[in-house]
């Protein structure tokens, strides 16, 4: 266990990570911050909920 | 003491304390958070409560909003310091309770897992942390690690009624797990999962192997009477929550947020959430993982850390999506990423043992500046994000016009305020149609379009602007007369749908514009508004249960049983073959 088990959570976490790059939608942001056309005094709110 | 002794001891649990006041305290007097994302809504929910206490409807926001659909905790806490303090400095100083309590949580958790001298470096070590300084300084998230901290303080209660029976306890732990809830339910919710589930997995493995007075079975009955009296008391003590919750579900458009971003395809948003919460805890990921698997002891925290990192990566992997479906668009993540960094720490503190042992001076001085790196750079950040919070305006003028000649009997709007609306509406008697809290909209206008404040409407895109729209077509619905724009790419819009510019602030800065055939606003019935007796039990339970705790904390002392069958946790030295059954 010792020595299977690091090696499960890596490879389970590169796994998802690849699942992650192609699942659509997967890269999306928040519009206009993503695409970097953010100004000063915005906010992306993190209060919810 | 030799120089060798001095590092093979525990730090006292009160100098890590002193250490948490030493950093944190200046700042927080300094009122650093005072331009975090979420200071000014939480100042702006307190500020409500010091005003009426026992009514939670607050028509500031939304033409109206229930403030039963939030926990309460921190924000009455706030308006009782807010009446010798002042609201800004109460905030601090609710906040500066939950940064001291975090490495007393830290340290008695992390002592379910390792000994006393790598728990106290676990807890030295949780003040530095970057989703600490990061969740407190840039997001201003105050109930996440308010919760958090008490959330800590209250699973070692759990664990020792669970194997030890003890009932002092089993009260201590239902108090602070009831508290936490007060402060923030979701820490409780997902907590659940990632805390006490871990703990519960040691609680039994313990009794398995026989390291404590109890059977696997005993274990598991007293760990059900335990969930079931925290499921019961965290149902009355937020019954108006819940019965919020029940009449209106949260059935909104999803809202985008940076967080559900892929932090691999966005630099900005892989440095904002996954670089700066974790600092120099990257270099420990390899150590974390393999002395995580070793000791059968910390496979059940390492499985909670990797599924809160994993959760804490957003949008990266596909996993929170599959597992929280309709839930995973209500959410962020950031604070997942601060509970994977707290579930860490007990591992995070033997490797310190391990280090010291080893290099001594060599190993304290880099601990020390990995540490002080960790959270300089957070602290850094503040200043480097290209999307930071700023504040680079006056809003008193719009305050003052507000409350002068009668304006407040209108409805108002502002345009590109940001974070600065919740600081207008805590300081005028007017109402606004938005609002900087997305759970509690009901407006048709705001709810039917994936997008959250009107104020920053333009950032949601197409969605942002039809909800502007929507609500600027229905002014007179609402008595909206007076819109505030601090951006002037919204005025061709408003001089197409019938506004006119009044007056200008702030040598033009701000531009106030008016609506002439608007009428005062009237109130807007709402079924959502709470009954005298919800108001009564929000103003009521939810801050008794908080100083029922201190109470039990202060003068309940722990069960001389209790004392005895706590057993040496994991040491360094040891290997997995010691606790093979």
């Amino acid at each position: 266990m010792s020595r299977i088990l690091p090696i499960v959570l890596v490879v389970l976490t590169v796994v998802l990570m690849l699942a992650g790059l192609t699942a659509v939608g997967g890269s999306s942001g928040t519009v206009g911050i993503a695409s970097g056309s953010a100004l000063p005094v915005f906010n992306s709110n993190a209060n919810t909920p | 003491m030799t120089a060798n002794e001095s590092y093979s001891r525990p730090i006292p649990l009160l100098a890590i304390v002193l250490v948490a006041l030493a950093v944190h305290g200046p700042l927080l007097l300094m009122q650093l958070p005072a331009g975090s994302f979420d200071t000014n809504f939480h100042i702006f929910l307190a500020s409500h409560y010091a005003h009426h206490w026992f009514n939670p409807w607050n028509e500031k926001w939304f033409a109206g909003f229930s403030q039963t659909t939030y926990p309460p905790l921190t924000h009455q806490w706030i308006a009782l310091f807010s009446t010798v303090a002042g609201l800004k400095m109460g905030y601090m100083l609710v906040q500066l309770i939950g940064v001291l309590l975090l490495p007393v949580g830290v340290f008695r958790f992390a002592r379910i897992w390792v000994d006393e001298r790598a728990a106290s470096y676990a807890a030295l070590g949780s003040i530095f942390l970057g989703a600490l300084a990061f969740l407190v300084y840039q997001a201003g998230q105050l109930a996440t690690v308010t919760s958090a901290a008490l959330y800590l303080n209250a699973l070692p209660y759990f664990h020792e009624w669970a194997t030890a029976s003890s009932g002092r306890s089993l009260i201590k732990g239902v108090a602070l797990s009831l508290t936490a809830a007060a402060a923030h339910h979701v820490t409780l919710i997902f907590g659940v999962v990632f805390f006490a589930g871990p703990v519960l997995w040691i609680a039994c493995l313990d009794a398995r192997n026989e390291r404590r007075e109890s059977s696997v079975a005993g274990v598991l009955t007293r760990a059900a009477v335990f969930a079931v009296l925290v499921g019961v008391g965290v149902g009355v003590v937020l019954l108006p929550y819940w019965m919020a919750l029940i009449q209106h579900p949260i059935h909104q458009i999803p809202i985008p947020h940076d967080s559900r971003a892929n932090y691999l395809l966005n630099s900005i948003t892989g440095v904002n959430y996954f670089l700066i919460p974790y600092g120099a805890l990257i270099l420990a990921l390899p150590f974390i993982i393999i002395r995580g698997s070793s000791i059968p002891r910390l496979r059940p925290l390492l499985i909670g850390f990797w599924l809160s990192l994993i959760f804490g990566l957003g949008g990266t992997t596909p996993l929170p999506r599959w597992l929280l479906g309709r839930a995973y668009n209500i959410l962020t993540f950031e604070r997942f990423a601060f509970w994977a960094t707290l579930l860490a720490m007990p591992i995070v503190g033997l490797l310190a043992v391990q280090l010291l042992d080893r290099f001594r001076a060599k190993a304290a001085v880099g601990l020390a500046l990995a540490s002080v790196v960790t959270i300089g750079a957070a602290l850094a950040w503040l200043t480097a994000n290209p999307f930071r919070p700023t504040i680079t305006m006056d809003v008193n003028p719009v305050i003052t016009f507000l409350n002068r000649d009668g304006h407040d009997s209108y409805r108002y709007l502002t345009l590109g305020f940001g974070s600065e609306l919740a600081k207008v509406s805590t300081y005028t008697d007017a109402s606004s149609v938005d609002g900087d809290y997305n759970s509690a909209r009901l407006l048709p206008e705001m709810t039917q379009y994936g997008s959250a404040q009107l104020t920053n409407a333009k950032f949601y895109g197409s969605a942002g602007m039809a909800s502007l729209r929507a609500m600027l077509e229905h002014a007179n619905r609402y008595g909206l007369k007076y819109v505030f724009v601090h951006d002037s790419y919204y005025e061709p819009l408003l001089t197409f749908v019938g506004w006119r510019k009044i007056e200008a602030f702030n040598n033009g800065d701000i531009t106030a514009w008016s609506k002439d055939d608007v009428l005062p606003a009237h109130r807007i019935e709402s079924d959502a508004i709470p009954s005298a007796f919800m108001g009564l039990l929000w103003g009521t339970v939810p801050i008794g249960v908080s100083l029922l705790s201190i109470f039990l904390v202060l003068f309940l002392p722990a069960s001389r049983r209790v004392r005895t069958v706590v057993e040496p946790a994991v040491r360094v030295a040891e290997r997995e073959g010691h606790y093979v059954a």
